[in-house]
């Protein structure tokens, strides 16, 4: 099984997602949300046999922290080495849903690592993808959420 | 906890939907070849970036009188600025929209406009290059675009409602612009499922304050979306109907009881969608056989009520609607035969052509009876575009519709542009009367403001560009007494380039 997140600890700005057992850490900077409202989520995912992408049964570690306008990083300890992808997105009302207007468009601010976009929706999970060693240590990667402008 | 599984239903629609634009970009302009053409032809400054991205001067009295009593703003909006970090773009419309505020305050004129400040912009100032498609032009190495408003212009109109004044595109949001300084504040959200949703720019505002609207979504399903905003300037009713094909709407008509879209047989193919390298417009295919598609909707319900065919043809613009007590509806459209003006001829000045275009937009009258029956016919000879209205009679039965006109290529030949004229057009009877711009001067629209109370009493506020003084202007006519020549010229001490739309704000 794939470790799931613990807990977390928010200090200066800095979120700390603990998993079981050894691995490589993970520190996800996001970057580009646009207010301090509501929370910002991030997902890392594998690659499924479906090819589903991003999608509930594509996510193996999950986290949350308040949402700020300066950088906001979550550290997900002890990721097995593979390949992922990391999902973000700004829940600006902190429903806990990327919220859509009727078209299914999505209305927060989301991203991918790599910067990785596809065409008004998601990119293909090899675009997203990195590798993490088995002693890779910590990686650090940027995530920008890039997120519809604030409306009024 | 959420996954990030995009798991709702209609956002995993959305997101694995195909992509709306396609491949084989056309090609941008050059700084290089405006530059020659411009040194060949000096009309081309209609479509030449301004020289700073605000600006603001009084504008000088050359002949006439202000009339007193004439007091307000007159909000227009444009592509403006057609080149950036060396990038010239390939379309008249993909430039970023420049609003500009002609001031009236009963004694003289001012003029204020600035580049809108679009997240479109943002990204590319921050970028250092043009990053993003626009409706004509796709740059090199573009960024993918996650929503329509991430490419949003703010270029085509401007609508000042209930205390807000927006500038409008025809693909996104509607973004609202501070009217003293013209900073934008953001896009408008009339309702949190229908952000981000396009928003047309061609809204009608109706004698009781209420605005209609419509938008056009291609992605992820092809739709057209219809609004009801109330005087106060919230949203009142929202209606959307999925049409298959459908392609660019840029306007529509209301009458007492009815919204009527027509839809020009130019539709976005799916086939064309791919990689997000062809521009939105490219991405549309000409396809005659389908005849321009009439949609009849019911203002209260928003739900269609009727459809008529008609012969198939491209336009832009109508002047009004209106209904007879059988249902029959009237309306007039400037319709061209096909869409090559806006394919091919507005592509050519953005590369230093100036070119008379080959098929022109003429006026027409459409009838759609309750029977199914459609009928259209040519109502006044020559080119017609940029139709404006007494704003009085927005639904009601109209004799007045305010043109900008050209006797057509025949007669006027190569040697002016092809839109020389302001006149005056009876629905029924063709030209009541016209003005010719001397040949230095290009006219934009010119926008109806009311005096006394019979339809067609008031003034005509006309922007022009004058090519030989490299000035940009403007003329106040009465609108009763055309040909009689402006009562008023007011000139600018920079020129400006021809934009799309305006609106009146007395006071
Ligand atoms: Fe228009």
């Amino acid at each position: 099984m794939f470790p799931r997140p613990l807990t977390w600890i928010l200090s200066t700005g800095v979120l700390l997602c603990t998993a079981a057992g050894h691995g490589a850490d993970l520190e996800v900077e996001l970057r580009g949300i646009h207010s301090s409202e509501g929370q910002a989520l991030v997902a890392i995912h594998r690659r499924t046999q479906g090819g589903d992408f991003p999608s509930d049964a594509s996510v193996v570690a999950n986290a949350s922290a308040p949402a700020a306008t300066e950088a906001v990083v979550v550290v997900f300890r002890g990721l097995p080495p593979g390949e992922y992808a990391v999902a973000a997105f700004h829940d600006a009302n902190g429903d806990g849903e990327l919220n859509a207007n009727f078209v299914g468009m999505p209305t927060e601010g989301y991203g991918f690592s790599n910067d990785a976009r596809g065409f008004m929706g998601p990119p293909p999970f090899h675009d997203a993808a990195f590798s993490l060693g088995a002693d890779a240590g910590t990686t650090r990667l940027v995530v920008n959420v890039a997120g519809a402008e604030p409306a009024r | 906890m959420n996954h990030f599984g995009l798991s709702r239903r209609n956002a995993l629609r959305f997101l694995a939907s195909a992509p709306l634009l396609s491949a084989g970009a056309l090609r941008a302009g050059t700084a290089e070849e405006f530059a020659a053409g411009l040194a060949r032809d000096r009309r081309l400054l209609a479509f030449a970036t301004p020289r700073a991205r605000e600006v603001a001067a009084p504008l000088r009295t050359v002949a006439g009188r202000l009339p007193a009593e004439l007091t307000g703003t007159l909000w227009r909006n444009g592509p403006a600025e057609h080149d950036r970090f060396g990038h010239r773009y390939g379309h008249w419309f993909d430039g970023d929209g420049m609003l500009q505020a002609f001031t009236f305050d009963g004694t003289g004129v001012t003029h204020r406009g600035r580049i809108l400040d679009t997240p479109k912009r943002r990204r590319e100032t921050q970028a250092g290059r043009r990053v993003l498609p626009a409706f004509g032009t796709v740059p090199p190495d573009p960024d993918a675009i996650r929503r329509p408003d991430d490419m949003n212009a703010a270029n085509t109109s401007a609508l000042a409602h209930g205390e807000r004044l927006l500038a409008l595109w025809e693909g996104g949001s509607a973004l609202e612009v501070d009217p003293e300084t013209l900073a934008t504040r953001g896009f408008v959200r009339w309702r949190d499922d229908l952000a981000g949703l396009p928003f047309g720019a061609h809204p009608k505002r109706e004698r009781d304050g209420t605005v209609w609207n419509i938008g056009v979504v291609i992605n992820p399903r092809p739709m057209l979306l219809l609004y009801r905003i109330g005087p106060a300037g919230t949203l009142d009713g929202f209606g959307h109907l999925p049409v298959d094909p459908l392609g660019m709407v840029h306007d529509f008509v209301v009458t007492e009881r009815r919204l009527v879209a027509l839809l020009p047989p130019f539709v976005v193919e799916p086939e064309r969608f791919a990689s997000g390298h062809t521009s939105f417009l490219d991405a549309h295919a000409w396809r005659p056989e389908l005849g321009t598609r009439a949609l009849v909707f019911d203002k209260d319900t928003l739900a269609p009520v009727g459809r008529h065919a008609l012969p198939a043809g491209f336009h832009f613009h109508h002047g009004n609607g209106w209904e007879e007590r059988d249902g029959t509806i009237h309306l007039d459209v400037c319709q061209a035969p096909d869409p090559q003006f806006v394919l091919r001829d507005l592509r050519a000045p953005m590369h230093g052509e100036w070119r008379f275009p080959s098929v022109h937009p003429g006026y027409r009258r459409v009838a759609l009876r309750p029977d199914g029956a459609a009928l259209i016919d040519d109502a006044a000879p020559g080119v017609t575009e940029f139709p404006r209205i007494d704003p009085r009679r927005v639904g009601l039965r109209h004799r007045r519709v305010f043109v900008l006109h050209g006797p057509g290529p025949t007669e006027s030949g190569p040697a002016t542009w092809v839109l020389q004229r302001i006149a005056s057009l009876d629905p029924d009877g063709g030209v009541v009367e016209h003005w010719s711009y001397p040949p230095h001067q290009l006219p934009e629209e010119h926008v109806f403001v009311p005096r006394g109370p019979a339809e067609g009493d008031g003034w005509l506020l006309g922007p022009f560009l004058d090519v030989a003084r490299r000035e940009g202007g403007l003329h106040v006519f009465d609108a009763r007494r055309l040909a009689d020549g402006p009562l008023w010229e007011g000139t600018l001490p920079y020129p400006m380039p021809l934009g799309l739309h305006g609106t009146f704000v007395a006071g």
